[in-house]
């Protein structure tokens, strides 16, 4: 026995030294081969750089800035990504491929000049039924490849999109003026040409307001002629197209693409993107300079220059910015907690628990912003869809339904209450609460209760019995036999569709409340919590979009505002293929909301916007509930430029450019 | 036994065409109908929109569209996946699949061994203390709720001690300037497991009918040390020498979801041997083999063991369909892009294409590996044979 111990421990011994010899070998190779690679790579730049271009090298930044993402982009292609895909991690990883003659200043949200060289918003009138805007591009900015950035790209864009029929993003961005199956023609664009190398002319056949023009083509992305032009053959081409060596029109460009697993942009040397000087005011006003003696010489103000006022200036401060994916969100914050990644892009904000956990980690920094967007309750307004065709129904069941009960006795101050279709912190463009909620907003159950039923007494409805309210927070004894103002009898079993707790908890909750205080009223409301993907289904299916009564959904908001228009015009409704799932049709509204789109200044379209938010506070289409906060984290030696910002850093990709990491 | 294989063979197929039929009504009877939401898309390009509708016959009767998925199904058209559009579902099953081999085929080969090792020590060690023990602490890994084990795995391991990397297959900053691909590293890293597990088999069989206890094992330890050298040789030269920095890193990360998903796996080969193999120590051969004056570990590893392995056996190559499957929470928890991610993702955001596709290549595995079972059974246990064959 003790000589098999004595054999094993021998074998053991020259196992391990043999393994000892190997791993020393190994580990010495390993060194020597990274030590030539760096060779190699130092040896490669220095031959293909001058001496202006090394100086510029030795001041280029340094440092990685470390963003977790949890699910994975899609391509990197911006022609894929703009047409079919528009998915949130594939424009968070998306390299500056595109440009564009406007475009939109953060944290302002403010309208201001891109490669335009002014901020063009009168169009000239052809006499033939078309109107034209000609703006000029400023010379001087290049593509990282070194080639210009001109009208030419402008032009063939436009010409891929409308030849090679290009979608989603792409028919926003540039609204072609198509023929109908009818024979007549669609308001839109019909030519963009180049007057010159750095003259544009985009012309329309009808004269365009801000959401076509200024938010629509003028903002939209261009891309390199020289590049997309090989690829621009037939659209499969062009959408699988390779982006090795795809030029940009910012600070950085793809570094390594590791499919699953991590993707980063490299700062690009020779970049002209970079040290702008902003400030913004708290009024939204925007000035901007930039001259750092190699990007054409600019300066520009917008807007109101009053008022408190923030100032940065542009990076790029690191080298690299690294997008590193994690399995779910629970791992990405995991992976922050551990000092993985600097900041996690979260669209959806961070879980309140898992908040918790990381403050108590300490050198850790917190900030809430509002997203734009909000969730809200649709009642189908369709003709003949009693009882919620019916104004005084919506208005009765609005009134009853307390949110500020729900939002801070049941949720804890979860999210926060909104009233109207405008994000609160869109300040110029919200009109205050009017009609029926404004009056039901101060009121006690009790009183809720009593309004909802005179306001259903008033339009006419009938009931056997009234009921009456306890007092008190006391359930009310509910009229019986409630018929509408004909005589209509009451719809059962009225589903209230919500999303499931397991996918939001909170509209679920609201839901379950508003279907009980519906109940209270005589109605027989019941929430069901199913699928998102079905209630969607459910009011976009030309085949099902009338088959509901109400849901719960919500929306994400673009950076202007014209959801006014496009959720409750009477042309929109989703039963033709639109937006409008309430079927709202109110030819006032539609009135203005045709002047809200021929609105040439900002200014212009937040007066008709404040008229249209009048009406739906009036028809009540929607009943809106909430908007919830958007909580983010992110490491303390991180530095952004601002914090405060509608719909909150990962909303603007965590600002690669401008962030600064501190060692 | 040909007799048997072909029939068993033409099994499968009527088993395969019954598999691709009922998963097809499963994800037609999707609620909210996956099929035409994809079509409500109004992003979805007409061509795509048209293609999806010729793919699975939308606008025909159900009959008509399973016998054209079928039919698709052995062309390989599974049309374009649309969450990665324009990519189509055998591109993407490509490159996930090697990094979920590579991961599951070593876990279960290590499970496998280590739930032999202990389930045969167990049944000989029947009623010591150590077995009670080991036997408690299988059906606790046997029956854990794995999610929050690999969960706590990971916070204890990864996060807490800092010994294991949380999650993923790399650390980015070694990659960024890599001439290689992580999909070129797996390839050669499989390529060489591959290699490894073949030699490793081979100096096994070739030792096992060497008498002496002492000398098989002296030889085996020799084998050990010679392809311990071929191996350091072999990432010490050429294309090897440049990417054994990256496999090393691959390798690293791997030793804890390894580990984690080995605890749990290895408790059910454990079980089982124990259970076949005192079964087995109660037959009269061994009986006999005690009468010879045989050594104890000589009874246990030469003529119990083996007779215990054949279930175990069939029970493994079973497993081979778990390493596609069973990869979706591990994949998951630490965050390795593999298959289980893939099918994870097709499913939750309704890509039926690709989701379809993934589900098929399981299918197909999980009957080959069925196929494998029955034919190795028959082959390896002399009863069934004869049974079949008479």
């Amino acid at each position: 026995m003790s000589k098999y111990k004595g054999s094993a421990r021998w074998k053991f011994v020259v196992l391990f030294s043999i393994f000892a010899m190997v791993v020393v070998a190994c580990a010495g190779d390993t060194a020597d081969d990274v030590e030539v690679v760096e060779e190699e790579t130092e040896a490669t730049e220095t031959t293909s750089t001058t001496a202006a271009e090394v100086v510029e090298e030795s001041s280029a930044p340094e440092g990685v800035f470390k963003m977790g993402i949890y699910s994975d982009p899609q391509g990197f292609n911006i022609w894929d990504a703009v047409d079919v895909q528009q998915d949130y991690w594939t424009f968070a990883t998306l390299s500056p491929q595109a440009t564009s003659l406007f475009g939109t200043n953060y944290p302002s949200y403010t309208l201001v000049t891109n490669m335009a060289a002014e901020l063009v918003e009168t169009s000239v009138d052809n006499g033939d039924g078309t109107f034209s805007y000609t703006v000029p591009i400023t010379e001087g900015y290049k593509w990282s490849d070194g080639e210009a950035i001109d009208a030419n790209d402008m032009v063939f864009t436009y010409e891929t999109v409308r030849d090679l029929g290009m979608l989603g993003g792409w028919t926003n961005s540039y609204p072609l003026a198509t023929e109908r199956e009818d024979g007549t023609v669609a308001q839109g664009l019909t030519n963009i040409e180049a007057i010159d190398d750095y003259t544009v002319k985009v012309t329309f056949n009808f004269d365009p307001g801000l959401s076509v023009w200024q938010y629509g083509v003028a903002s939209a992305s261009f891309v390199a002629e020289h590049y997309w032009s090989q690829y621009a053959t037939d659209r499969e081409t062009l959408l699988a197209a390779p982006v090795d060596g795809v030029p940009v029109a910012g600070a950085f460009e793809y570094g390594t693409l590791e499919s699953g697993a991590f993707y980063t942009w490299e700062y690009d040397s020779d970049t002209m993107f970079f040290g702008g000087e902003n400030t913004v005011y708290a009024n939204g006003g925007v000035s901007y300079s930039n001259d750092n003696g190699v990007a054409p010489a600019i300066s520009y103000e917008f807007g109101d220059l009053s008022g408190d006022s923030i100032s940065w200036t542009d990076g790029p401060f690191v080298g690299t910015v690294e997008f590193s994916l994690y399995g779910d969100q629970d791992a990405a914050y995991l992976a922050f907690q551990s000092g993985e990644v600097d900041f996690v892009l979260n669209p959806l904000g961070l879980k309140r628990n898992a908040l918790e956990a990381l403050i108590s980690q300490g050198d850790v920094e917190v900030i809430t912003n509002q997203s734009n967007g909000f969730r809200y309750m649709a009642f189908n307004t369709r003709e003949g869809k009693f009882p919620t065709d019916n104004k005084a129904f919506r208005q009765a069941v609005s009134c009853i339904v307390d949110k500020d009960y729900i939002i801070e006795s049941i949720l804890a101050g979860a999210v926060i209450n909104m009233d109207g279709v405008m994000p609160p912190a869109l300040t110029s463009w919200v009109s205050p609460v009017q009609g029926v909620l404004a009056e039901c907003n101060s009121m006690n159950f009790e009183e809720r209760w009593n309004k909802s039923i005179s306001i259903l007494q008033d339009a006419g409805w009938q009931a056997d019995d009234w009921g009456s309210h306890p007092g008190g927070s006391e359930r009310a004894i509910a009229p019986t036999n409630l018929r509408g103002p004909n005589g209509e009898a009451m719809p059962s079993d009225m589903l209230l569709y919500a999303p499931s707790a397991g996918y939001d908890p909170i509209r679920s909750t609201f839901s379950l409340f508003i279907a009980d205080w519906m109940q209270q009223l005589g109605i027989d409301a019941v929430a069901r919590p199913t699928g998102f993907s079905i209630i969607v289904d459910l009011i976009l299916d030309p085949e099902t979009c009338d088959e509901w009564f109400m849901y719960m959904l919500g929306w994400g908001l673009t950076p202007y505002p014209d959801h006014v228009v496009s959720f409750f015009e009477t042309d929109a409704d989703a039963c033709a293929g639109g937006l409008n799932t309430p079927g709202y049709s109110n030819p006032v509204y539609d009135a203005l909301a045709a002047e809200f789109e021929a609105a040439k200044t900002v200014g212009e379209a937040q007066v008709i916007s404040k008229q249209m938010e009048t009406i739906l506070f009036e028809d009540l289409p929607y009943l809106v509930l909430f908007t919830p906060p958007l909580i983010e984290a992110y490491r303390s030696n991180v530095e952004f430029p601002y914090t405060e910002v509608l719909g909150a850093m990962s909303n603007l990709y965590g600002l690669p450019g401008s962030v600064k990491v501190n060692k | 036994m040909l007799v048997y294989t072909i029939k068993r063979f033409f099994e499968m197929i009527i088993v395969f065409f019954l598999f691709l039929i009922i998963s097809y009504l499963l994800f037609n009877a999707i609620p909210g109908n996956a099929f035409s939401s994809l079509l409500l898309n109004p992003l979805l390009p007409p061509e795509t929109y048209q293609r999806t509708i010729e793919t699975f016959g939308l606008d025909k009767p159900l009959f008509e569209r399973i016998q054209l998925y079928i039919i698709n199904f052995f062309k390989g058209d599974f049309g374009y996946s649309y969450i990665y559009y324009p990519r189509t579902p055998i591109e993407l099953i490509a490159e996930r699949l090697p990094r979920t081999l590579m991961l599951f085929s070593i876990v279960n080969v290590i499970a496998f061994y280590t739930g032999f090792l202990v389930g045969k020590i167990l049944a000989w060690r029947r009623g010591s203390k150590s077995e009670t023990w080991i036997t408690i602490g299988s059906v606790f890994s046997y029956t854990v709720f794995y999610p929050w084990f690999a969960l706590m795995m990971l916070w204890f391991f990864g996060y807490k001690m800092g010994w294991f990397p949380l999650g993923k297959f790399l650390v980015p900053e070694k990659w960024y300037d890599s001439p290689y691909s992580s999909d070129e590293i797996f390839y050669t890293l499989i390529l060489f497991t591959t290699v490894t597990s073949v030699f490793l088999f081979l100096i096994f069989i070739f030792t096992r009918n060497i008498e002496s206890l002492q000398s098989r094992r002296n030889s085996r330890f020799v084998g050990l040390i010679i392809l311990f050298i071929i191996s350091a040789i072999y990432w010490s030269n050429g294309e090897a020498s440049l990417q054994r920095f990256y496999a090393a890193d691959i390798a690293y990360h791997m030793i804890l979801p390894t580990f984690t998903v080995t605890l749990v796996a290895f408790a059910g080969t454990a079980l089982l041997t124990r259970t076949t193999m005192m079964e087995v120590l109660k037959d009269d051969y061994i009986l006999t083999a005690r009468a010879k004056g045989l050594s104890q570990k000589r009874i246990r590893d030469r003529h119990a063991a083996r007779t215990a392995l054949l279930p175990v056996v069939t029970s493994f190559i079973f497993t081979i369909i778990t390493i596609i499957d069973g990869s979706v929470l591990t994949e998951s928890i630490f965050s390795w892009p593999g298959m289980g991610q893939l099918i994870l993702e097709a499913v939750t955001r309704e890509d039926i294409p690709l989701a379809m596709a993934s589900f098929s290549f399981i299918g197909i595995l999980a009957l080959i590996a069925h196929f494998i079972a029955d034919i190795s059974y028959a082959f390896l246990d002399p009863r069934i044979r004869v049974k079949v064959e008479n």
